[in-house]
């Protein structure tokens, strides 16, 4: 674990993904802390997208893929779900650094008898949900097709669908960043379980698919290691 | 125990061959694939090594059939270090090596002890807690050597070990690989004669996907034996008319002229005297004779 903590984060992936959260922080004002939620689980949704396509696919782009195929199937697929599990928990680690942060920056407005606790339980339970589907599906993708550029264009594209208006004219369930209004009781906006359930659960199969795409030999045109030797 | 290789091809979608049906038997010590560039060694390794399907021909493996319900089996019994081997920069040499020493599975007693083992012999030792990113190219294809016989393989297949390193890590890694083959096979390919001078007598050569030469070092410059002459050639100009008529394998400046040493099938109708051939001189001779013979 010592060991795939120091693959799965290097320095500069938490550099970007702070960089990236804090810069979320500092241009998206908040008046009250039911608005956090909205920023916070869909931004990390996106960051999950990019941070976890590489899990599998770094070994291609720094040349190590000669090697790591080499080593048995097990052993891999425990590998890689290690360090997807690391990602994911750095992943809510920002996103509870990111609700502080606008708490701390804009001193939101609290007008619900809800604790604030309760909001930030719901804040990372949703952002959970989101990136295991989001992320997942950047990881799967990139392995699937071998090409990280796919795989994280793809996630911007699948994204930018999910939090379009397209959504609003599809039943609850399949709407991932959903919230249900109950402000005209307690001023707050809850997630919407069951979508995020639903793609939770679709996540876990995405993660799921790739014991077979670990298993394939890699691609011979893949630039990384094409160039040395044919 | 060996390699058997029989009829293998290696076609891509193209209809492009990389290997044109090779047919290699290798049974002990080290073994030498020399060819230039794009000849398909290292797609004859990545074969073997199972990185890549081949479309036709059977190899077996410490008799064991490569295919892809032996591969996991055939992958623990075989070392490998690439042409380029990329290590994890933010960690040291000592903990990419117990990354795979655990990624082979390992016990820790044993790959602690066979770290420290090749370290030794490698002399890394000294350099076990430094990053892989501190590392020269020479001290990391040292680290790929360890790496690919951790988990004591008994065969070795290294991928142009010596490629872009300065002389004295040449020799360095030349010698390694003649110190852990005493009791392996070892597949060493390269384009650089001199490597394999010193390292093998068994050899192969390749040529646009085919074996063009299976057997001695000695058998090979025996070959080329009175074909290899030595004359001086007065200005540029002569020697590029020179050069259309033979293949040249050096030329030197001097005072009196250019000084060539070149191959030829027959004796060639110019001055020049007979000179006793190396290496280098019989590869040239195997892979252009041929063609002079075609071409005439």
């Amino acid at each position: 674990m010592k060991y795939e903590m120091k693959i799965a984060l290097p320095v500069y992936k938490m550099v970007y993904s702070f960089l990236f959260m804090g810069i979320i922080v500092l241009v998206r004002p908040i008046q009250s802390t039911t608005e956090i939620i909205v920023t916070v689980e869909t931004y990390i949704a996106l960051l999950a997208g990019i941070f976890l396509a590489d899990t599998y696919y770094q070994e291609f782009t720094s040349g190590r893929i000669s090697c790591y195929y080499r080593y048995g199937i097990r052993k891999k697929i425990i590998s890689v779900i290690q360090r997807n599990l690391i990602g994911i928990s750095y992943l809510l680690l920002l996103a509870t650094l990111a609700y502080w942060g606008f708490i701390l920056w804009y001193h939101p407005i609290h007008v619900s008898a809800t604790p604030e606790s309760v909001l930030y339980g719901n804040v990372i339970a949703a952002s959970l949900a989101s990136i295991i589907f989001v992320g997942s599906f950047g990881f799967t993708l990139t392995n699937l097709t071998q090409n990280m550029g796919i795989g994280i264009g793809g996630t911007l594209v699948l994204w930018l669908l999910m939090t379009s208006s397209v959504m609003d004219h599809l039943p609850d369930y399949f709407q991932l960043f959903l919230l249900h209004s109950s402000e005209a009781q307690d001023g707050i906006l809850l997630p919407y379980y069951p979508s995020r359930e639903l793609y939770a659960a679709v996540g876990i199969v995405l993660f799921g698919i790739n014991v077979f795409l670990i298993r394939r030999q890699p691609k011979q045109r893949k630039k990384g290691w094409k160039k040395h030797g044919n | 125990m060996g390699i058997e290789i029989k009829n293998l091809v290696m076609e891509y979608k193209k209809g492009i061959k990389s290997l044109n049906h090779i047919n290699l038997t290798i049974e002990h010590g080290i073994y030498g694939l020399l060819g230039e560039n794009g000849a398909g060694k290292t797609t004859l390794m990545k074969i073997l090594v199972t990185l890549l399907t081949p479309t036709k021909g059977e190899v077996k493996i410490n008799g064991l059939k490569l295919e892809k319900k032996n591969y996991e089996a055939i992958k623990k019994r075989i070392g490998y270090l690439p042409q380029e081997l990329g290590l994890y920069p933010n960690m040291t040499v000592r903990e990419s090596l117990e990354y795979v020493g655990i990624m082979c599975g390992m016990g820790k007693k044993t790959y602690t002890r066979q770290i420290d083992f090749y370290l030794k012999r490698t002399g890394l030792l000294e350099h076990q807690h430094k990053k892989n990113k501190q590392l020269s190219g020479g001290m990391k294809r040292r680290v790929g050597l360890v790496q690919a016989l951790l988990h004591e393989p008994n065969i070795l297949i290294v991928d142009e070990p010596t490629t872009g390193l300065d002389p004295e890590e040449r020799i360095r890694i030349r010698n390694l690989l003649v110190d852990f083959a005493a009791d392996k096979i070892v597949l060493f390919s390269t384009h650089v004669t001199e490597d394999l001078a010193a390292t093998c007598e068994q050899l192969c050569i390749m040529r646009k996907g085919k074996i063009t030469y299976n057997g001695t070092i000695s058998k090979l410059i025996e070959n080329a034996q009175n074909h290899v002459f030595c004359c001086t050639l007065l200005n540029e100009q002569e020697f590029s008319l020179f050069q259309k008529k033979y293949k040249v394998a050096s030329k030197i400046y001097k005072a009196k002229g250019i000084e060539v040493r070149f191959v030829s099938e027959g004796i060639p109708g110019i001055p020049c005297e007979s000179c006793e051939p190396t290496l280098e001189d019989a590869y040239i001779y195997s892979l252009y004779a041929k063609d002079d013979k075609r071409h005439s």
